[in-house]
């Protein structure tokens, strides 16, 4: 039997794979996170290099924002969620906007 | 108040008694302003549950509850509304049981001396979370919105009187958190750092 799916849902996987990294999980600076903290997460949590995970941290520090990880929504809200749970500033968006 | 150290594979403090309570009462606060910024609950857990499921999760009235739980879109409402009623009420109930544990890490006296507060490295990183958690909510209660702001609020003619404890406690719990975040930070590089040794070389001496 097939599996019916509702046509905006059809669509929205046809994007989903067009795309290899449709959505961005972003973490936005803020005055209270120690940079310390900031690195320990983005190491231990997405497994970051040394290098990069301080990278990243000066990024939101200097530029306000950064892109810590990219992947499909499903993925991003993970991400997301565990952002949250640290006391990270972080939201989702679509790649590219 | 003593920085934290390793001792016996785990990570040990001083604190004193005042100091103790004073920061597991800030614990304890953040902790209830989540548990009672929740709906209210209902006797009948099945249509409690339906109800929950059907309805959106609304967005905290309390600035400093939404700085804990922020909206996950800048510019989607939708996406920000479906977010939170996918993980509001799980971030909700882990952040609230990371700060009663912090709060029961700060009184317990485990350790072989009564000022020590002793961290198991099993826990550090939730309690590492939650005393972020109590950072967050005083900021938002300090108005410190920019970094500028947050260095400013250690200028003691410039904090109103009414203002000085909230900094004293937020002080002293950003100057524990990065002694504490520092020594897990290298713990878990000296974790992930063990290469595999070179075959070629002669043995452990090495």
């Amino acid at each position: 039997m097939p599996v019916i799916t509702a046509p905006e849902e059809t669509a929205e996987a046809a994007t989903d794979a067009a795309v290899a990294d449709p959505w961005v999980t972003i973490v936005w600076n803020d005055p209270v996170n120690l940079m310390t903290y900031v690195t320990y997460v983005f190491e231990t949590y997405f497994g970051h290099p040394r290098a990069k995970a301080e990278k990243l941290m000066k990024q939101v520090h200097q530029e306000g924002r950064a892109v810590v990880s990219t992947g499909s929504l499903e993925t991003m809200e993970v991400d997301v969620q565990a952002m949250h749970g640290f006391g990270l500033w972080a939201t989702l968006q679509r790649s590219g906007q | 108040m003593k920085a934290f150290r390793r001792a016996r594979g785990a990570y040990v403090a001083r604190l004193t008694d005042d100091e103790r309570y004073v920061l597991a009462a800030a614990a304890s606060d953040v902790a209830s302003m989540l548990d009672d910024d929740e709906a209210p609950a209902t006797d009948d857990l099945l249509a409690g549950l339906a109800h929950d499921l059907a309805r959106p999760t609304p967005r905290p009235d309390d600035p400093a509850v939404r700085r804990l739980l922020p909206d996950a879109s800048r510019d989607d409402e939708e996406l920000a509304a479906e977010f939170r009623r996918l993980t509001q009420a799980d971030l909700r109930a882990s952040k609230s049981a990371g700060l009663r544990r912090l709060a029961a890490v700060l009184t317990d006296r485990p350790g072989k001396r009564p000022s020590e507060v002793v961290v198991d490295r099993s826990e550090a990183r939730a309690l590492a979370s939650a005393i972020t958690d109590i950072r967050l909510v005083i900021a938002e209660r300090l108005e410190i919105r920019t970094d500028e702001q947050a260095e400013a609020i250690y200028d003691v003619d410039a904090v109103p009187e009414g203002a000085r404890q909230l900094v004293a406690i937020y002080g002293a719990l950003s100057w524990m958190q990065e002694s504490l975040v520092t020594l897990m930070l290298d713990d878990a590089r000296a974790a992930s750092d063990v290469t595999p040794p070179d075959p070629s070389s002669g043995g452990p001496s090495r």
